[in-house]
């Protein structure tokens, strides 16, 4: 018979995951096996577990049972006979985008633009995710997860698992940051500065030497604690004392921001976004990362007139995720500022509760299988 | 003292009228162009009538104003500092006119200059007057003077009539570079049978497109488009169904890489929005058109679809050499534009005719002094 382990599993929508023992998976030729040591948690997984067939029905859930967790890290268990540049014991996150390799987006080397695009342990964009759902069934709330090697990101001994279990809406802000091209020129806004995606985005803009970040968001003790990350590069707002386009180009001699990233959360009304897409100069770049729902009124001619871009920014590829942990290495970004809440595998329910009560973008969910 | 004849427009006559006023004669690095002939393009009509209610924001000239947007002829006279430029030669003069010494002038990047400004057109911030009185010459008069940069060299095989239709090619060239359309692109032109889609299209030919999808309502016209290149141009119009059915229908269902929305100021939303959705997964759109109305955006969809809107006003100096160029190697065929001139003293039925094109985008209106 063959070795088991620990699954967290959902059986039907609404429920509990449950844990169950299923077969240990070996490594198919491309593909590792990877024993998980953590798996981050997001705000929004407990929105796909229970919302995302009916709020966005054109997404594909796994077919059930199923093994959720988007974010995981751990160490290289087995490797498959034609897998080249990782071994045992090699410590590694696993970007959780799948991608089939074979339609013309991929072979144009635009993997995000994969018609089969999808997240393992999450949901798919394309019409074939349930194939790759079949090919790849374990997130990362088991003991071991197969992983193709073009997935990998190798792990610096001073990033822990439980920081690089972070690396999912770390990446999604970092490759915003990278499309907006924020240097040390920049002056950036983040709309929603103090939630898990927002924060992220403040701390890699830091690191690519963002000039100036201007944040927004609510609570007035979360965005003192950004504050105090670069007191002389961040300024905050909270949105309870006015327009954020006039506070912004207040601190800009009227002119707004080159880069706008919008990282609100679920549920926000539209007309804090709006306002931040006021707030961006001539000749600047809002992109989209948040999740603001329902359809918004661009003025196409203005963003015409003043050559802006206002585009979406989905995830982060391998690469991207491996200059990330890069920075980690030499010490260019700092990502010491999370407080880790850490949850063995049997209390993840317990743990999916108490997320809602997160100190902002500052707690940092993880299990530990 | 030499005098010139020049059209201007008089307040609070509210109208054109054919005066005769001192030739300026050119200081530091400014040239003195004879015009030869300058575009008129449809939207003069609104910039004159309509800008002052429509965008109080835009500054137009100090009446007596010459209007006239794109302005070709030749070198009659140039300042001390003009280098590089002889008397005699050919020239474009691209209308753009910026302060030269910001930070975005500094850096090569004049479209997010503050005070850009068309010259002989109108301007887009309060800090346009200033460059307006320094550059208030149009080109609806004998002669003018231009900064030196703003000059592109006219091949031979060029005429003054077809480079004065330059404004509008430009603005459709900067739109195709700002969607990095190229071989590998796949295109949906939305209104192709307009001023910015006849240009659009023979542009997108030069540099090598494809397939262009040239959409538009007059069968006709679109007949025109087609014969252009019946094998890479395929043609639709809105009079027949939804757009994006028609272009995923032809494309295995995944849309285009690039769409560029180029449908003039009365067009109703649903035939933008119709051409937005035929995007495919990970693609852009770059908006030159003139709709009015706010055009709703999911965002969502924007970031899971990694969706690009990109405005682009207008073009740079060197691009307007870049179209000369390829005029002159017969990479870009103007031959079948069919140009209607007119004098300095009947630049109302110019207008008029610019309003009536019977030929839509491929009538070409001029003034020629």
């Amino acid at each position: 018979m063959s070795k088991t382990m620990r699954a967290a599993r959902m059986h039907a929508v609404g429920q509990p995951l449950q844990i169950d023992r299923v077969p240990v998976p070996s490594a198919r030729p491309t593909d590792v096996v990877v024993e998980v040591k953590a798996c981050g948690i997001v705000p929004n997984l407990g929105n796909v577990l229970h919302h995302l067939q009916e709020w966005f029905p054109h997404l594909v859930l796994p077919r059930l049972p199923a093994i959720f967790g988007l974010d995981a890290t751990g160490v290289v268990a087995e490797v498959g006979s034609q897998v080249y540049a990782f071994k045992p014991g090699d410590r590694v996150y696993v970007n959780p985008a799948r991608y089939c390799g074979g339609c013309r987006p991929c072979r144009m080397g635009e993997t995000t633009h994969c018609l089969s695009y999808s997240f393992n342990g999450y949901f798919g964009f394309g019409e074939h995710s349930q194939r790759m759902f079949d090919d790849y069934p374990y997130g990362g709330l088991c003991e071991f997860m197969t992983a193709p090697q073009y997935s990998l990101v190798k792990l610096p001994d001073n990033l822990s698992h439980e920081t690089a279990a972070r690396f999912g809406y770390l990446g999604t802000g970092y490759r915003a940051l990278r499309q907006g091209k924020v240097g040390p020129s920049t002056t950036l806004l983040v709309n929603g500065i103090s939630g898990t995606l927002g924060l992220g985005v403040a701390l890699f803009g830091l690191a690519m030497g963002a000039r100036r970040i201007l944040g927004t968001g609510r609570n007035k003790e979360l965005l003192a604690k950004v504050k105090a990350l670069a007191p002389h590069r961040i300024e905050v707002f909270s949105t309870d004392d006015g327009s954020i386009a006039h506070w912004a180009k207040g601190l800009t001699q009227g002119e707004g921001c080159e880069v706008v990233i919008d990282a609100l959360g679920p549920g926000t009304p539209q007309a804090p976004m709006l306002d931040a897409l006021a707030a961006l100069r001539r000749g600047g770049h809002f992109i989209n990362i948040g999740a603001v729902a329902g359809e918004l009124p661009v003025n196409l001619h203005k963003v015409m007139d003043a050559d802006q871009r206002v585009s979406g920014s989905a995830w982060f590829t391998t690469g991207q995720g491996q200059e990330m942990a890069d920075m980690v290495e030499s010490g260019q970004v700092d990502l010491s500022v999370f407080e880790h809440c850490v949850y063995a595998l049997d209390d993840v329910n317990t743990a999916l509760g108490l997320i809602a009560n997160r100190n902002g973008g500052f707690s940092n969910y993880v299990i530990c299988p | 003292m030499t005098t010139m004849r020049a059209t201007r427009w008089h307040e609070p006559a509210h109208r054109f009228q054919v005066d005769e006023i001192e030739v300026p004669a050119p200081t530091g690095a400014d040239v003195q162009v004879q015009v030869k002939a300058c575009g008129v393009v449809p939207n003069l009509r609104n910039v004159i009538h309509k800008f002052p209610e429509w965008f109080p924001h835009l500054p137009l000239p100090d009446a007596p104003a010459i209007y006239g947007l794109d302005p070709a002829g030749v070198v009659t006279a140039v300042g001390p500092d003009a280098r590089g430029f002889q008397v005699g030669q050919r020239v474009y003069v691209n209308p753009v006119r910026t302060c030269g010494v910001c930070v975005h002038c500094r850096g090569g990047r004049p479209v997010r200059c503050n005070a850009y400004t068309f010259a002989g057109y109108f301007g887009f911030s309060p800090a346009s007057k200033a460059v307006q009185a320094r550059y208030p010459w149009g080109g609806f008069a004998e002669y003018l003077l231009a900064p030196v940069d703003s000059l592109a060299v006219l091949p031979d095989a060029l005429s003054f009539d077809n480079a004065s239709r330059f404004g509008y090619l430009g603005t459709s060239y900067g739109a195709l570079r700002r969607g990095n359309a190229g071989i590998d692109t796949t295109l949906l032109v939305n209104g192709a049978t307009g001023t910015l889609g006849v240009g659009l299209v023979l542009l997108a030919l030069a540099l090598g497109v494809p397939k262009i999808y040239a959409v538009a309502r007059n069968r006709a016209l679109l007949e025109r488009v087609k014969a252009l290149h019946p094998s890479r141009i395929e043609t639709f119009s809105t009079l027949d169904g939804a757009t994006d059915a028609w272009v995923r229908a032809r494309t295995g269902g995944n849309g285009v890489d690039l769409v560029v929305e180029a449908l003039g100021p009365e067009a109703p939303l649903e035939a933008t929005l119709s051409a937005h959705r035929a995007v495919a997964r990970g693609g852009t759109i770059v908006t030159v058109g003139g709709q009015q109305q706010a055009v709703p955006i999911d965002p969502i969809w924007l970031m899971a679809y990694h969706i690009d809107y990109r405005g682009s006003s207008w073009f740079t100096t060197s691009q307007a050499q870049e179209m000369a160029d390829m005029v002159g190697s017969g990479v870009l065929d103007m031959s079948m534009l069919q140009t209607q001139r007119f004098g300095l003293d009947a630049v109302d039925a110019a207008i008029d005719a610019a309003g009536h094109r019977e030929l839509g985008g491929f009538s070409n209106i001029a003034v020629c002094p």
